[in-house]
């Protein structure tokens, strides 16, 4: 290409780039994006095009994709997915994303399949190696769970999904406690902290740890509030002593105590090793909790087993088109509308009425 | 509070959907959890409050078809379709009635002689024939066949019984051997260890050729990798017998995994590390940190350093990308 046919313009850029890729069937559709397969014309590559609804114009464009844009394009990891291309088309925006055709959450659901200890340190490790570059580029996640982690036909685990993604390390801004699928939430979040840190991701890696064990959700709370009593029922109510500053939080009020039962009673078969890691993911005080650096060096990846090699990971038979990067198929809303219309517009401003009357309901009685 | 049989059995689960709805009461599942969405004989759906309400002092007629009912008519449904419900429901009354078994005949002719005569009156049933002539034929049947039905009743019912034992016994024998082939994997992995640590305590402390040394430890590695190989294979065929979900080729994984030795590092990222080091103390106005909200939430002053100094620096010396739309 010589350089007069060189496209200047942002509009001729754009649409060189839309020629690049062709539509070829729609896989799935969610609230605010439709999945399509194509490929890349010259080379034939199979993507996944992400088509960003406008269904409402007078709110622009929705946040969820802004989010999405802003955080995959400063990330490039084999354990991350790989935004190709992002380009428009008429008043659409289209995101050209590497085409994954299954989810961690399809493989758990799959009882037919047999995991091996190997295999879901495998897992866990891929997975963290994501987290960890994100956490490295002072990006959060913010909805870790079984079904935005997407396998790839050759097995790696990818991190999809950063649609609530946002920067952290900052602590002039105000952030929401509303995000994350209530199963993963993280105690801090629950008890309605406004600046938070890696450690939130991190305690949803521990749930999803979890689930790979039992083979079902671990903290599976029907509410907000219930989601509290939950995790305390499963790890006990954790003490001032044990979380300093735990009343200094918005909604840290003093709860029923529950006491700690025994991991190992439910986790049976699970290696010390692995119960250990758990654990650190799990631990109330978010100062305390593991980071993913330091658990990438915890023993549990270099004890016996060795993980098992990303190809001979167990695979659901039939990959179905539907949940093909579920990130955008209906399913994933089922439970996660509790903060569906909510995440984008708290950040940074005082809550609304409806959402401070909740907090008052979680109140069971305050400290005097 | 009376209960409510559910349909069947225990072990099959009754139906639910959020989208339940009560047709009288317009109570929605959305908003009551508890809700019993309860289907009369005539088909027609009713909470279970409402039948309480309905028909507590007695028989009732229906709201929808007017026919008299009763609170104990009404049970918990299994299948969304209540065309399938209803079909499953009529078969399997008349399955306690025709319930002759192939034996029973002399020839398969008669046999499916009789088989198309059932089928045809659960057809009859099924298409809402519910005249007299049909209920009287079957009632007749009934009598007349009184005494092979409670025969083949009693029949299936000390079936069911063995099968029961039968399927106790299969487990725990299932169980006995699971754990026999987990000894030995253990076992074998032991073994396997020591010889690996008797190489390296015999490279270690004598004076011999090492090839020498290595040459001799790898033909007995292989040779007691080779038994454990064929015990696993032969284990290998029993359990998937029994489970029926075990991997065809888990004992060579088991094998591979050994053998894979070279090294990994699980902290492994295609990017260099960024070098931050954090001085011991800054004076930092900030007082954020001060009330102790942010620390009791993850975030400390160390992190936040770290993101200010990291972000002052990084990408400092990085090449700008290559532009996509130039070759």
């Amino acid at each position: 290409m010589d350089a007069s046919s060189k496209p200047i313009f942002g509009e001729d850029i754009n649409k060189e780039t839309e020629s690049l890729y062709k539509k070829e069937k729609k896989l799935g559709e969610g609230t605010y994006a439709v999945v399509y397969l194509g490929r890349h014309v010259k080379t034939d590559r199979k993507v996944a095009i992400k088509k960003i609804k406008l269904g409402n114009a007078r709110s622009g464009l929705d946040m969820s994709a802004i989010r999405e844009v802003k955080a995959l394009r400063e990330l490039r990891h084999p354990n991350v997915i790989e935004l190709i291309d992002v380009f428009s088309h008429k008043a659409n925006l289209n995101l050209v994303l590497e085409f994954l055709d299954m989810d961690l959450e399809a493989v758990i659901k799959e009882k037919s399949l047999v995991f091996m200890p190997a295999d879901i340190k495998s897992w866990l490790m891929m997975a963290l190696r994501g987290l960890d570059h994100c956490h490295k580029c002072w990006l959060l996640h913010r909805d870790l769970k079984p079904n935005n982690f997407l396998i790839a036909s050759d097995g790696q685990l990818k991190l999809a999904d950063f649609g609530l993604a946002r920067e952290f390390g900052d602590v002039q801004r105000v952030m929401t406690s509303q995000t994350v699928t209530r199963w993963y939430r993280a105690p801090e979040l629950l008890l309605g902290a406004t600046n938070y840190s890696g450690a939130v991701d991190m305690w949803a890696m521990g749930c999803v740890f979890a689930e790979l064990l039992l083979r079902t959700p671990y903290l599976a709370g029907s509410s907000d509030l219930d989601q509290l009593t939950t995790i305390f029922k499963a790890r006990g109510t954790p003490s001032e002593d044990e979380w300093p500053g735990i009343n200094k939080l918005p909604m840290g009020f003093k709860f029923e105590q529950h006491p700690r039962p025994q991991f190992s009673e439910l986790f049976r078969g699970a290696s010390d090793d692995a119960l250990n890691l758990m654990n650190q993911m799990l631990l109330f005080n978010p100062t305390d909790r593991i980071s993913a650096a330091q658990a990438l060096r915890h023993p549990y990846f270099t004890n016996h087993p060795r993980p098992t090699e990303p190809a001979k990971l167990p695979r659901v038979q039939q990959p179905m088109a539907a949940t093909a990067d579920s990130e955008a198929s209906g399913k994933k809303r089922q439970y996660n509308d509790a903060f569906d219309d909510v995440f984008a517009d708290n950040e940074g401003g005082a809550l609304d009425p409806v959402h401070a009357s909740k907090r008052a309901d979680l109140r069971i009685s305050s400290p005097a | 509070m009376e209960v409510f049989a559910p349909a069947y059995n225990q072990n099959i689960p009754v139906f639910s959907s959020d989208d339940d709805l009560c047709p009288q009461c317009r109570s929605r599942r959305y908003l009551n959890k508890q809700m019993k969405l309860l289907v009369s004989p005539c088909y027609h759906k009713m909470c279970a409050d409402c039948v309480n309400n309905r028909f507590n002092t007695g028989p009732a007629p229906c709201p929808e078809c007017q026919r008299t009912l009763r609170k104990s008519d009404f049970y918990q449904p299994v299948f969304e379709d209540l065309t399938v419900e209803n079909e499953v429901r009529i078969r399997q009354q008349m399955s306690q009635i025709f319930n002759k078994r192939e034996e029973d005949f002399k020839t398969s002719k008669d046999y499916n002689a009789y088989l198309e005569m059932v089928e045809d009156l659960i057809l009859k049933r099924l298409d809402g024939v519910e005249s007299e002539e049909i209920d009287s034929q079957i009632e007749r049947y009934a009598r007349e066949n009184q005494k092979s039905i409670n025969r083949n009743k009693k029949k299936s019912q000390q079936e069911e019984k063995l099968q029961q034992i039968l399927s106790n016994q299969e487990q725990i024998k299932r169980k006995k051997q699971l754990e026999e082939y987990e000894k030995e994997l253990e076992e074998e992995r032991r073994s396997k260890e020591e010889a690996r640590n008797s190489l390296i305590n015999e490279l270690a402390s004598s004076d011999k050729d090492v090839q020498e040394i290595v040459k001799k430890n790898m033909i007995q590695l292989k040779k007691s990798s080779l038994r454990s190989r064929g015990t696993a294979r032969k284990m290998e065929v029993d359990v998937e017998a029994l489970l029926g979900t075990i991997d065809e080729e888990f004992g060579d994984d088991m094998e591979e995994e050994h053998m894979d030795t070279g090294p990994f590092d699980p902290s492994e990222s295609p990017y260099a590390p960024l070098e931050v080091e954090l001085r011991e103390r800054y004076e930092d106005p900030n007082p954020a940190f001060r009330q102790g909200t942010l620390a009791a939430a993850g975030v400390t002053r160390e992190m936040h350093q770290r993101y200010l100094l990291e972000g002052a620096i990084s990408g400092l010396f990085a090449l700008p990308p290559e532009s996509t739309s130039t070759d």
